[in-house]
């Protein structure tokens, strides 16, 4: 191999103005191949915009670019290819059947009213399988509990199969133990060479389980590096206005807010 | 029986039973001619009163039947995948009432008893004017609401303007026909009412047709159906242009009939697994069969008293959506 890899997916000079405001002020990350990222910061910090910009789902100033290639110049269906989506209020609006649901995240894969393929067939198994969703795949969507349902829009992000997810708040309603699931389950994406982002709220997850953190303030990234850079008392009491408990546990370094400032 | 086995199977059913009603609206009528006489009439090159009945007054009836009715249950699942709302139909847009109003003018002006082809040209004037309107007011980038608010409002504007062309009406005899022909009918239709209206609605069918896959996908909601590469902008423009081609054409011939849109999506969506995509070819065929019914009942009912579609539809659709909605609110507690 010669020269140097352009990283998978590059933001740069990156702006969003929501309502005449910029949300997303002249921001600039790189994301490498097989690493989970997570893109923490307070309500309001810009997270869910930054993530749907990235996806072109809301109009942007400055460039993002995949492996190289300027997103603004593909089309639809190559981005989807790229880019998976997993929107923080998820919603499945008819009672369709749960594999049905993760089917659907082969659609930039498939074409017309074709039956799925193989290799459609196979990814929902493997996805279904990996959400622990095998018992409930014939059930209605909407007859699920939150959690389930959070598990089964999981699932249908991963069947589509993209070298990099972008996941807004994937954690939230899911109980301890299906949050490590997760968590395992964005690890083994990486060891796969997949890239995940995540914005999450539990400091915890983030310290414990990204490989990197990107703090987001007002619209810029703050601070950038691992959690050991990013989740300082310093950085946690100027951007969010908290004090936290640092400690060690055997799975690695421990942060947990206990106070307001 | 998997379920792409079952969809296949209603959809087979669905057919035939579009076929049979086909069938019965050609053999049902005031002329009481014979099974065989009437079908083999339809072929006859000869311009015997039989043939004339049946190629220039049955055929062009059940033609109609069956193609508006397909596009009230395509265009009604279409817009109910579209807004994502069960309760949404095809007038929503305003389609329909401008339809409408176009063809009260016509029947107001009296441009339609000199020349009879204005009234339904006229009532396609008035759904292009309607989704040139919608299109303008909901904006380029509309959210589904915008597009509903803006369909409300040229709705309710071209049911004001028809209340005035009925409240200005010169005579009893003019507002008694604008009442009559609001109230919808395929009665006394022609064969160049049908080669009229079918291209526009075939080209609406094939625009809602395409928009199935990206229909199943806003099931998950905008953000992801956009995310899984559908260009929403496109969808919106489809499902609009292909309601107005498909619905305005079918008003401009048959006046308003409603609930078809309504209903007919809702009574199939649970025999095809609620998926959007599906549900449009069964809705479709479901329309069909149902208006094909319907005007066979009017023609059976009373025969005589020129009973009205829409009455019909209405009369029956009602307290079926009634039933409807009691069953849902039963199944959710």
């Amino acid at each position: 191999m010669t020269g140097v890899a352009a990283p998978l997916f590059e933001v740069s000079g990156l702006s969003v103005a929501l309502g005449g405001r910029d949300v997303i002020d002249t921001l600039s990350y790189t994301l490498e191949a097989g690493t989970v990222v997570g893109l923490i910061g307070p309500n309001g910090s810009g997270k869910s915009t930054l993530l749907k910009a990235a996806l072109s789902l809301l109009p942007y100033r400055g460039s993002i670019r995949y492996s190289g290639q300027d997103l603004a110049g593909i089309t639809a269906t190559a981005r989807a290819k790229c880019l998976a989506y997993l929107p923080q209020d998820g919603e499945v609006i008819w009672p369709i059947a749960v594999e049905d649901v993760v089917m659907l995240g082969r659609a930039p894969h498939r074409s017309g009213l074709a039956p799925p393929s193989q290799a459609d067939v196979t990814a929902v198994e493997s996805a279904l399988a990996a959400m622990d969703l095998m018992e409930v795949r014939r059930r209605s969507a909407r007859m699920l509990s939150g959690g389930e349902r959070s598990r089964v829009l999981m699932a249908r992000a991963l069947a589509q199969q993209t070298p990099l997810l972008l996941a807004d708040e994937p954690t939230t309603g899911l109980d301890p133990a299906h949050q490590i699931a997760l968590m395992e389950t964005f690890r083994g994406m990486a060891r796969d060479g997949k890239t995940v982002l995540a914005s999450l709220h539990d400091l915890g997850l983030a310290a414990q389980w990204c490989d990197r953190l990107l703090l987001l303030h007002q619209g810029r990234i703050v601070l950038a590096g691992t959690a050991q850079d990013v989740l300082t008392p310093k950085a946690l009491e100027q951007v969010y206005g908290v004090e936290a408990y640092f400690g060690e546990s055997r799975a690695g370094r421990v942060v947990v807010p206990i106070a307001r400032i | 029986m998997t379920e792409r086995a079952r969809f296949l199977l209603l959809m087979t059913m669905l057919t035939v039973l579009v076929g049979v009603l086909f069938v019965a609206s050609l053999l049902i009528g005031p002329a009481g001619l014979g099974v065989s006489a009437s079908l083999s009439a339809l072929f006859a090159a000869d311009g015997d009163v039989v043939a004339i009945v049946m190629q220039e007054i049955r055929l062009p009836r059940a033609i109609l039947g069956a193609a508006i009715g397909a596009t009230l249950g395509l265009s009604g699942a279409a817009m109910q995948g579209y807004l994502r709302n069960p309760l949404a139909e095809p007038g929503l847009l305003g389609i329909s009432a401008s339809a409408s109003l176009g063809a009260v003018l016509a029947i107001y002006t009296g441009v339609s008893s000199v020349f009879s082809l204005a009234l339904p040209l006229m009532a396609l004037g008035g759904a292009l004017f309607a989704v040139v309107v919608v299109r303008l007011l909901a904006g380029q980038n509309a959210t589904p609401l915008s597009l509903i608010l803006a369909g409300v409002a040229v709705s309710s504007l071209a049911g004001a303007l028809t209340s005035l062309v009925l409240n200005l009406s010169p005579n009893p005899f003019a507002a008694l026909e604008i009442v009559f022909w609001m109230l919808g009918s395929l009665k006394d239709r022609s064969m160049t009412h049908v080669w009229l209206s079918l291209p526009f609605m075939v080209v609406g069918w094939v625009m809602l047709a395409h928009v199935a896959r990206a229909l199943d996908a806003l099931t998950l909601g905008e953000a992801t159906a956009a995310s899984l590469g559908f260009r929403l902008n496109r969808v919106q423009a489809l499902v609009v242009l292909g309601t107005a081609a498909s619905v305005g054409a079918a008003t401009a011939v048959a006046g308003a009939i409603g609930f078809i849109g309504l209903i007919v999506p809702h009574v199939l969506r649970p025999l095809v697994g609620s998926h959007p995509s599906r549900l449009l070819g069964a809705s479709a065929l479901g329309g069909a069969a149902v208006l094909l019914a319907a005007d066979i009942a009017v023609r059976v009912i009373a025969p005589d008293r020129d009973l009205k579609l829409g009455v019909l539809t209405a009369l029956v659709g009602a307290p079926f959506f009634l039933w409807l909605i009691f069953k849902t609110r039963r199944e959710m507690i």
